[in-house]
């Protein structure tokens, strides 16, 4: 029985990792293959899928637009969450308990019901079809989840530090920045990574809040299945490449995204 | 924890949005148009603000009620939390 332990991981893995061989396998294929018959790997082995995403404007486009908000959330999030993360792990204050689990209230809001409001408040102000529409509608749940991420980690840190520096006469946001932040800088990888994340899949609202100059690519790729016909290659390939950025923030914060899970209750 | 990470899940199913509208966009007929698509539709698709604002009220006391009850029970027996 212990001898075929490995097979229970190894499957799993194989489960996960099908879809995202599928897709990959797609990109390299035209339309004509995947349509036409089912292969395993592709028969005539093209990129110019690749191609037509990097050289037509409408495609790159959307990678630009996606990280530019995404990037402006992520700095916004972790910035705003530093502070409120401080208060709620090192303080107690009237109502701190409700406050925090409030803070998790927000991320129970659908974003469906928060588009409507969003869009005529933006369009009230001139902010709607701008990244940072979508960059300061995404801190909607990314802050209480940076919140909760950082607050984790914070606690891990004993407060006699704190105290030290507070002997040793430290001005509070000298210590702040100069020594408590390099302690959780694992943290803020961490959070900055989840921030990153959720605000790259998030569809709903950044589909609602952009029309034409700063559409991200999963609007994109929603907008070409349903018009001009099924360029499936075209989508698998635009599909591949959503996975590049994910996975080249990952790579730095391999060695505590479990930490992260387990305190942030992600 | 696993309470945490339970409801985490629960509220994030109740809210799923991207997967429905990019795989089947509500079809067919209406047999995936879930709240969620069904509320973008009628707020931004027909532009009926009023009755999408109060749609989008009572979806979020339902999703909320329900995350209390579920909270509620399963934190009862651990007093931790």
């Amino acid at each position: 029985m212990r001898r075929f332990a490995w097979m229970v991981p190894a499957l799993y893995i194989a489960f996960v990792l099908v879809p995202i061989y599928w897709l990959l396998n797609m990109s390299f294929k035209n339309t004509n293959e995947i349509l036409g018959s089912f292969t395993l790997f592709p028969r005539v082995f093209t990129l110019e899928n690749y191609v037509k995403i990097f050289t037509d404007p409408t495609w790159y486009g959307g990678y630009v637009n996606s990280l530019k908000y995404v990037l402006m959330n992520t700095a916004l999030s972790v910035v705003v969450a530093l502070p409120a993360a401080y208060a709620f792990s090192r303080y107690r204050f009237l109502g701190d308990k409700h406050l925090f689990f409030w803070l998790l209230t927000n991320r129970m809001a659908p974003p469906a019901v928060f588009a409507l409001p969003f869009f005529q408040l933006y369009s009230a102000i001139h902010l709607f079809d701008t990244p940072f529409a979508v960059a300061l509608a995404h801190c909607l749940f990314n802050i209480p989840l940076a919140v909760w991420i950082l607050e984790g980690f914070m606690s891990g840190v004993p407060k006699e530090l704190d105290e030290t520096a507070f002997v040793d006469g430290y001005p509070f946001w000298r210590f702040f920045l100069r020594i408590f932040v390099p302690t959780i800088a694992a943290g803020i990888g961490v959070t900055a990574f989840f921030c990153f994340m959720f605000s790259w899949v998030e569809l709903l609202l950044a589909k609602t809040l952009t029309a034409v100059d700063a559409k991200p690519i999963a609007a994109t790729m929603t907008r070409t299945a349903s018009t001009s016909g099924y360029e499936l290659g075209l989508l698998a390939a635009a599909g591949s490449l959503t996975i590049v950025p994910g996975a080249f923030v990952i790579y730095f914060v391999r060695n505590y995204i479990a930490k992260g899970f387990a305190l942030g209750r992600v | 924890m696993l309470t945490i990470a339970v409801l985490l899940r629960f509220m994030d199913s109740f809210m799923i949005y991207t997967e429905p509208i990019v795989l089947t966009g509500g079809g067919p007929g209406n047999a995936t148009t879930l709240l969620s698509i069904d509320l973008v539709k009628v707020a931004l698709g027909q532009f009926d603000l009023g009755p999408a604002a109060a749609m989008s009220l009572v979806y979020f006391l339902i999703v909320l009620l329900l995350s209390w009850i579920f909270y509620t029970v399963m934190t009862k027996d651990e007093a931790t939390t």
